[in-house]
């Protein structure tokens, strides 16, 4: 189908603008965030190596002066603050897109100091979290509004549309506060912090080594100590994004149903769960993920902080941890990568919709009559 | 303002095998809604209250849903829509949704169906590889005439068209009669055909049944109603289809407007709007009597004369 | 524009709507309250949210009263309560000795502090006594007292010179009891005057809480099931010195609370409710100047694009686009961490961020818009562009663009509290979002202090559901679609 293969390319192209616009923006900003801390850092250690110089009784002071030149030198080609300010966002932009992200100072997640790894171990996590959010909340949400719709105008329908309405103008995050309160504080029944389950995990698998655990029972608790400390996340999220999918599904499949095309299909017999969804639901489906590619853009915000109040160890998390530590090279490979996986996401989300309708295919040339 | 409406009251006709029966009548009059109730399927919020239908020999109200679907629908009756634009589903091709009661009711493959499917578009004057196309791609006329392909995928006796020609401008509208024509007399149809449109009754009917406020206020055959009309209703339609060849004075219509069917006027219900109305009109409602051969009207000035 | 019967209908039916009838009225209470807060609300309060020294007297981390079931009010008790305190002078060897004697009750619950001030100006050495009296008429010495060889000086007290000062003292009692070393000198060997053992364990509990333990019955269990001894209580404070022409005042005894007011104090004891109804000026002002702006600007900007079309509309959109593809909280944290943290810069960026939206589809209502058949009539007489699109094309997105207006105020005010509460809004300001950052900051969630932390949320809640309200009501009236 050519109209399909010529609607992906000029969305690709439009996907690599999105991406390059935003690295640039990106670099220019850490350019500047960086300048003052970096020249901070760069003069400290340049000082410091003066100082274990001045001890040295080996070398003339023109040696010295020419090694801290040379150590200085380094500090800035290491730091990146070598070059023009054009140069040095280029430097950076090439840097990130070849993904050479160096060592942030600290292990703040997982074990390692590599960038890399740091971003890797909390993409997981975030994936972990959202992907099973999601899924959770499209199907619950999804039927609950096609409910709604077959039902219009009855008391389903009004109490999900009230209730969507309501979900849409609470914070994540401040639910998230409400459930710690609720099941942590007064319950008891799960933990505060979510980022220890890394902790319970290796507990665990220490326990596997030494074989006082089976497989199995190993097994079981893996998933029960993952769920333990997944649970209040995930409630708190998919509560919330189930009340929007599902007044997003029920307007959409509402206005579908009164289209001439549903009778025609019960008139040739069509059996009703095979109207509903074969037809209805099927002729919906572009609409809805146009509306999921667009929520995303309001999600991720929403990921990042609902991580922080959990304390999960996701891209959310990073994102502050690098913040308030004031790591650039971490910061703009988190907002990097943050940023790719969604333009990812957008372009697969469009993709699908191009293949679900038919309509949208460019190039598709209207058949001539005979 | 709300109340319960009769959109279709007391109508009763039957039909032969190739044969056609035109329905004529205004917006509102309650052709729609007769055609749909035909299959068993009144508009919601719509319900049959009483009555029974009869389509070769099976009484369709009696059957329980399921068995309507899986015997009647599509099967012994099925429909052409008005605005066909949207009776296509537009996330399918065209082809699939032709060949979707085949395999449904006939257990067809989807190979075997969709080869049927494009026998079925050509019957109808299209090329064949239509059936791999989506509907925005067709024409209004060759959408009309998918529309048609599908209606007789099962190969029912009975058709019902509504307003198959509305929304076409005259050159494919004649194509599409001239389609029908064809179809009736190859396949031994007989065809409901519901239009305000009287000129398109009289290309294609055999007997025409005028309605008005959800009754049926004339029946017969169609050259008696064309050149002996004995309902006013009937006489003011025809009179106010202009005249091709000559001169035209004054275009002719119908003053006032149709009544509302919550309140419907007491006597006769086109008393209002009639030119010859008298006492008798506005106290009861006449009921179809015999004015000539094998034609009826529900007039109480046709039941002097 | 419409004429003004045209607007009188709108108005009728969006507030037969129940949606449009809730919104207006929620949205009246909460104007109300923001442009009244001077008259309903306390503004000094307001006034000195960054002076801790102002709220030294307010419980700390309190309760509302009303959730409290075992409260103790604060009691103030000033120097011109001549009824509450006794007041005499008198010699001991050569030191003068000003005491007082102040009168409390304790009932129901013990006081979380006592803040004590006096006035006093001497030249020589003084030193100071403090005990309570309880009911039972046992004395707890706080100090040395005139039994013991030495008196305990203003200095260990109240941290001030002890051969010269002229001022006010303040000490806050419980801190003061609160301690290891006071813990040991003094409220431990009551305790063991009246055979109640004290070990290791005991004393650290006293260490912590030995500022109610003094407020309990003398039983064996005092340390371990502790019962309020409910009553009289004189506090006695001598302040002895060798200067004769000493002179001192009571300036105050603050018996600090269990709870406060309405909606509670947080850690620094201010009073939550005050912040919680001035939050909502900044909801309003933030949420409906973002709104109308990004509104404005957008819609204009959509319809010039769809209007013109050709090269500039290509440009514009894609302009557009791209801004509208961008994730903003991401882009906006690390603005805000960046730029100076005042809150007309993130209603700033607000603004910048929101009006795509819009622009996207006032634009393609341009692009339908401007093939309408009294558009071209009114191109063949000569009307220039500007005067087509403000006569025909605007008027028509009007409904469009009151309806986006009013949803788009939900969304500046969740954002708004989004970057309050990650710590970057402006410290100088007091919104919801702000007392969420301070309460997650202070622990609030692991300490249930859930006065803290449900309020705000509520307000936003609420804010944000009268604009989806109002919004939707409105769109409901002012763009019919085909009813069901």
């Amino acid at each position: 189908m050519a109209g399909l293969g010529r609607t992906l390319a000029m969305q690709a192209i439009n996907s690599l603008i999105i991406l390059f616009v935003i690295l640039v923006i990106i670099s220019v900003m850490f350019v500047y965030l960086n300048q003052k801390q970096l020249e901070a850092v760069v003069i400290e250690a340049t000082q410091m190596f003066v100082r274990n110089l001045e001890r040295n009784p080996n070398l003339t002071p023109e040696q010295k002066e020419q090694l801290a030149k040379a150590f200085e030198y380094n500090m800035r080609v290491r730091f990146g603050l070598i070059g023009s300010p054009a140069e040095r966002i280029f430097n950076l932009m090439t840097r990130l897109i070849t993904l050479d992200l160096g060592n942030a100072r600290n292990a703040y997640l997982g074990a390692s100091t590599s960038v890399k790894d740091q971003i890797v171990f909390a993409l997981k996590n975030t994936i972990i979290l959202f992907t099973t959010a999601t899924i959770i909340s499209t199907i619950i949400g999804i039927l609950l509004g096609m409910s709604a719709a077959r039902r219009a105008g009855s008391i389903l329908d009004k109490a999900v549309s009230f209730v969507a309405i309501l979900s849409s103008s609470i914070p994540f995050w401040w639910l998230g506060m409400l459930m710690l309160l609720a099941f942590s504080f007064k319950l008891g029944w799960f933990p505060y912090s979510a980022k220890d389950v890394y902790v319970a995990v290796a507990r665990l698998q220490a326990m596997l080594q030494a074989g006082q655990l089976d497989k199995l029972t190993y097994f079981l608790k893996y998933l029960y100590t993952w769920a333990y400390y997944m649970v209040l996340p995930l409630i708190t999220v998919v509560i919330l994004s189930i009340g929007s999918w599902a007044y997003v599904t029920r307007n959409i499949v509402l206005s579908k149903l009164t289209e001439d095309f549903v009778m025609t299909a019960r008139a040739k017999g069509v059996p009703e769960r095979k109207v509903l969804y074969g037809h209805v639901l099927r002729a919906a489906s572009p609409p809805i993920v146009t509306i999921i590619a667009l929520s995303m853009v309001s999600s991720l915000g929403g990921a990042i902080i609902t991580e922080t109040v959990f304390g999960w160890p996701g891209m959310g998390l990073l994102y502050w941890v690098s913040l308030s530590n004031g790591e650039a090279m971490l910061l703009a490979a988190n907002v990097y990568v943050t940023v790719l996986l969604f333009i990812i996401v957008v372009f697969a989300l469009n993709f699908i919709y191009a293949i679900l309708d038919p309509r949208v295919r460019t190039g598709a040339a209207t058949y001539t009559p005979r | 303002m709300r109340g319960i409406v009769k959109a279709v009251d007391n109508v009763s006709f039957s039909l032969e095998k190739e044969t056609v029966l035109g329905i004529a009548g205004e917006s509102g009059s309650g052709k729609s809604t007769l055609a749909w109730s035909i299959m068993g399927l009144p508009p919601p919020p719509g319900r049959i209250i009483e009555g029974r239908i009869f389509i070769d020999g099976i009484d369709v109200l009696s059957l329980k849903e399921e068995e309507r679907r899986r015997k009647i629908l599509w099967q012994k009756v099925s429909m052409v829509f008005q605005g066909a634009i949207n009776a296509f589903n537009p996330v399918y091709t065209i082809g699939y949704q032709i060949a979707e009661p085949l395999m449904l009711h006939r257990g067809y493959s989807k190979k075997e169906a969709l080869q049927k499917a494009a026998e079925l578009v050509k019957s109808v004057g299209l090329n064949p590889d239509v059936i791999h196309r989506y509907p925005h791609e067709l024409s209004g006329g060759m959408k009309q005439r998918a529309v048609i392909a599908m209606a007789l995928a099962l190969d029912p006796p009975l058709l019902i068209a509504d307003e198959p020609t509305t929304a076409l401008d005259v050159v494919v509208q004649a194509q599409i009669l001239n389609l029908l024509k064809k179809l009736k007399f190859e396949r031994k149809l007989s065809v409901i055909l519901i239009t305000h449109d009287l000129s398109v009754i009289a290309e294609l009917a055999d007997y025409v049944a005028v309605m008005y406020a959800g009754r049926i206020v004339e029946y017969g055959p169609i050259e008696e109603i064309y050149n002996n009309p004995r309902h006013p209703y009937t006489q003011l339609l025809l009179s106010s289809i202009p005249r091709l060849r000559g001169t035209i004075d004054k275009l002719r219509f119908i003053p006032g407007e149709p009544p509302d069917l919550i309140n419907p006027p007491k006597g006769c219900k086109f008393h209002p709007r009639c030119p010859f109305v008298f006492d008798e009109c506005r106290v009861s409602e006449p009921d179809l009597i015999t004015v000539g051969e094998n034609h009826l009207a529900r007039c109480w000035l046709a039941s002097k004369r | 524009m419409p004429s003004r019967k045209r607007i009188k209908e709108i108005f009728l039916l969006f507030v037969k709507s129940k949606m449009g009838l809730a919104g207006l009225i929620l949205l009246i209470i909460l104007a109300s309250l923001a442009v009244l807060f001077p008259v309903v609300g306390d503004q000094e309060k307001i006034n000195n949210w960054r002076n801790y020294e102002y709220w030294i007297d307010y419980p700390k981390k309190a309760p509302p009263c009303w959730a409290q079931r075992n409260s103790f009010p604060t009691q103030i008790i000033t120097g011109e309560d001549t009824v509450s305190y006794e007041y005499k002078v008198f010699r001991v060897n050569d030191l003068t000795v000003h005491s007082y004697i102040v009168r409390f009750i304790i009932e129901r619950n013990t006081p979380t502090s006592m803040n004590l001030r006096l006035n006093v100006s001497y030249n020589k050495t003084t030193y100071v006594y403090i005990a309570i009296v309880r009911p039972d008429g046992q004395i707890v010495n706080l100090t040395n007292n005139y039994e013991s060889p030495t008196l305990t000086s203003m200095r260990t007290v109240f941290g001030v010179s002890s051969s010269s000062y002229n001022g006010t003292v303040y000490k806050n009692l419980a801190s003061y009891i609160n301690n290891p070393q006071i813990a040991n000198l003094y409220i431990a060997p009551w305790l063991e005057a009246n055979n109640i053992a004290v070990g290791s364990t005991e004393l650290s509990v006293l260490s912590s809480k030995g500022s109610q333990i003094i407020f309990m019955k003398l039983t064996p269990a005092i340390l371990t099931n502790p019962e309020l001894l409910e009553g009289e209580y004189k506090l006695r404070v001598d302040i002895i010195s060798r200067d004769e022409s000493v002179s001192t005042g009571f300036v105050s005894l603050s018996l600090i609370g269990t709870c406060y007011g309405v909606l509670g104090t947080d850690v620094y004891g201010r009073d939550l409710s005050q912040a919680v109804l001035y939050g909502i000026r900044w909801a309003l002002i933030i949420g409906l100047l973002v709104a109308f702006v990004s509104t404005l600007a957008g819609g204009l900007y959509g319809i010039l694009s769809g209007y013109y079309g050709g090269l500039i509309d290509e440009i514009l959109l894609r302009i557009a686009q791209i801004v509208y593809s961008i994730p903003v909280l991401p882009l906006l944290i690390i603005l805000s961490y960046m730029l100076k943290p005042s809150i007309w810069n993130l209603v700033g960026l607000l603004i910048a961020f929101g009006w795509p939206g819009t622009a996207l589809v006032t634009r393609s209502m341009a692009l339908q818009l401007k093939e309408e058949t009294y558009v071209e009539a009114a191109r063949a007489f000569g009307a220039s562009h500007g005067r087509i699109i403000l006569k025909y094309i605007l008027p028509q997105t009007l409904p469009y663009l009151f309806a986006s207006m009013a949803l788009g105020v939900p969304g500046a005010i969740l954002t708004e509290a989004a970057v309050s509460f990650l710590g970057l809004g402006d410290p100088t300001k007091i919104t919801w979002g702000r007392i969420l950052n301070e309460a997650q900051a202070s622990m609030a969630t692991v300490n249930g202090y859930w006065w803290w932390v449900i309020p705000p949320g509520l307000m936003i809640m609420m804010a944000g559901t009268t604009f989806i309200f109002i919004g939707y009501a409105l769109d409901t009236v002012l763009n019919p679609r085909l009813k069901r």
